[in-house]
């Protein structure tokens, strides 16, 4: 009787756990951002200075202007917004080219635009009393990159793995004739790094934006960065695989919205950077004027007609950000991080794709 | 002079009457409890086997076929047969993370037991000794009244300001999740002593001290024992955020390196590994406690 009672029991249970399982699949394949009435789109964004655009749109009225409505989700990173993603609670929106590439290769997003050139604020620092400092271009080809071979060799780095800070880090290396091998890299979170660094850990620290900015605010030197290094690192504008294949004209219309945010970046440096410290503000980070200029004087970005020109096939021939993003993919396939065949898919599956830009 | 064991408990442990059951032997001694009540009951387990296999099987069908029909979608979720295949791979690829999963599991085995073994080194005495000696309880209570709420996680930024970036850092962390249920337990367990014990004890002209070594510990054990299981649960359940950290290997590592890769596959992989090995751990931490204490049996 009793084991009855518990294999009845038993079954219940399973019942019950299968039945929640459901409840929470279905709530996370089938959740759509979207309201029926009014023309919504979900877009996302992290606290960094390519979430500007979208953010001018909203301050100014235009997505209204326009006859829609932006829904704004903020991310504090590449990883949370990806997930986001992959539960289809976003179509449109702009992150790194380490989640951009990965949100290709899983989830089949696509690539719709470059919102900023960020190699030279993917970058390296050390403390204003490092040996390091004493050597400068030592290879002729670099000449920007602090250090030699012997002053990095045996150091330790600080870095956010598997990420273009990681890329840029290697670069550097490879610029100074040194591999992985020949340092100690220890991954930590941007924030606990910098707190590491500070208290005395390690010898060399990797950040980006807006961290960089704090790191020189502390006194901390620059040693080298994506560009310095001759690798360049794209932040991305994706669309959903949904979103691009369904709704390709809604998508346009956020795309041409936010293009209208590069244009003003780009003729308003000023006015935008007041823009951005306020959004900034609202998501708990603070910036000096300095830095707030350097969001604009560092990182490169580019009107419809360049991001055009950099999605350009001349002859047929791998476009500048297929370039760009192949050369991502490399470091990702040597790091053991994605394989072969998930670089193949990303450079022939066209998802590196200016059809949208076209439509503008 | 004579020290009762006294009425002013750890987390209200002790301010009950001796007929009362403490908070922390209600919901951390749960497991004890449960464990008596079971002793009660007929033994049927060794008929029941099939409702575990029953209750598995199950549940690996239908994780199997809520990713093949696409109920949930792949990108969420990883089938079983492509965690069991990560699961191979990873014995002898680095690959995503940088580390083989014999490589993680030693750094978070290491990391893991020398916070957990630091931890009820320093919890279990201290609980036993703040539950017998006054003097001892009112001076340590407030300062661990304050610091158990805190999330072990709360205390990385001042870990990495005070230890560095290395082990004692990070076992830091887990030291911290470990503690706090060894000395709640073992306070409630030396509370519970049976004054009739305590009585005797006295009686036969033991000295406080030695009552405390002969009578109170022992009588303590099984709530001891119930709180290095609940320590062992709060250490492995905290790898991951110790992992966070910093690090180049560990499962919490190749948690969060599938997670930044969005790899379903290697952060489900992590985790069962992790389960498994604390349930391991348990079983074994349960046999112990059985050898060490067989009235506990009947």
């Amino acid at each position: 009787m009793r084991s009855r009672e518990t294999a009845v029991g038993s079954l219940i249970l399973l019942l019950s756990l299968i039945g929640s399982i459901l409840v929470a699949g279905a709530g996370c394949s089938k959740s759509s951002p979207a309201p029926a009435k009014e023309m919504v789109i979900a877009v996302s964004h992290q606290p960094c200075v390519h979430a500007l655009p979208t953010y001018m749109a909203m301050t100014k009225g235009w997505d209204k202007a326009e006859g829609f409505k932006i829904e704004y989700q903020f991310y504090a990173s590449g990883p949370p917004q990806n997930e986001a993603l992959a539960s289809n609670k976003w179509e449109v929106g702009a992150e790194g080219a380490v989640p951009g590439m990965l949100a290709a290769i899983r989830y089949g997003a696509y690539i719709i635009a470059i919102s900023n050139d960020e190699s030279e604020t993917n970058d390296l620092w050390v403390r204003p009393n490092s040996p390091i400092l004493k050597a400068k271009g030592v290879n002729p080809k670099y000449p920007d990159i602090y250090g030699s071979a012997e002053t990095v060799k045996g150091k330790t780095i600080l870095l956010t793995t598997a990420s273009t800070g990681h890329y840029a880090v290697i670069a550097t290396l490879k610029a100074l004739g040194l591999g992985e091998q020949d340092v100690k890299l220890v991954h930590m979170e941007q924030s606990q790094a910098m707190a590491a660094f500070e208290a005395g850990q390690g010898d060399i620290v990797q950040l980006w934006a807006p961290f960089d900015y704090i790191g020189e605010s502390k006194g901390w030197k620059k040693m080298s960065s994506g560009k310095r290094a001759g690798v360049v690192v794209p932040g991305v504008v994706i669309a959903s695989k949904k979103a691009f294949e369904e709704n390709p004209e809604k998508v346009a219309k956020w795309l041409k919205l936010y293009m209208r945010g590069i244009g003003e970046m780009k003729a308003n440096p000023g006015d935008s950077a007041k823009l951005l410290n306020a959004y900034y503000k609202e998501h708990g980070l603070t910036l000096d004027d300095k830095a707030l200029a350097q969001e604009f004087s560092l990182r490169p970005i580019f009107d419809t007609k360049q991001q055009l020109a950099l999605f350009a096939k001349p002859g047929g021939a791998p476009s500048q950000v297929e370039k760009w993003m192949s050369d991502l993919a490399d470091f990702f396939v040597q790091q053991g991080r994605i394989t072969p065949a998930e670089k193949e898919k990303l450079m022939k599956g066209n998802f590196i794709n200016d059809k949208i830009l076209k439509m503008l | 002079m004579t020290t009762q064991p006294q009425s002013s408990p750890v987390s209200g442990a002790g301010e009950n009457s001796p007929g009362e059951q403490p908070q922390a032997k209600a919901s951390a001694g749960g497991a004890g409890q449960g464990k008596r009540a079971m002793a009660g009951r007929p033994q049927a387990s060794g008929s029941l086997w099939w409702l575990s296999l029953l209750s598995v099987t199950g549940f690996l069908v239908f994780w199997y076929a809520i990713v093949r029909f696409e109920i949930i979608s792949q990108a969420l979720l990883a089938s079983p047969e492509q965690v069991l295949a990560t699961f191979i791979s990873k014995l002898t690829n680095r690959a995503p993370d940088g580390a083989t999963l014999g490589a993680n599991f030693r750094t978070s085995l290491k990391l893991c037991l020398t916070g957990y073994i630091s931890a009820v080194c320093v919890g279990v005495p201290l609980g036993l000794v703040m539950g017998w000696f006054r003097k001892v309880d009112e001076i340590v209570k407030p300062l661990f009244e304050m610091i158990r709420p805190i999330p072990p996680i709360a205390w990385i930024p001042l870990a990495i300001l005070w230890l560095g970036i290395g082990l004692p850092a990070k076992a830091f962390i887990i030291w911290l999740s470990a503690f706090v249920p060894s000395v709640i337990n073992s306070y409630a367990g030396i509370k519970l002593t049976e004054p009739v014990l305590i009585s005797v004890s006295r009686t036969f002209g033991a000295t406080n001290w030695e009552t405390f070594l002969k009578v109170g510990a022992p009588s303590a054990l099984p709530m001891v024992f119930t709180g290095l299981r609940l320590s062992l649960s709060s250490a492995w359940m905290t790898l991951v955020a110790a992992e966070l950290l910093a690090g180049s290997e560990g499962l919490g590592y190749m948690i969060q390196m599938g997670r930044t890769l969005a790899r379903p596959d290697v952060i489900i992989v992590g985790m069962l590994t992790i389960g498994a090995t604390g349930a391991a751990m348990g079983f074994v931490l349960e046999k112990f406690e059985r050898r060490l204490t067989p009235w506990r049996r009947s």
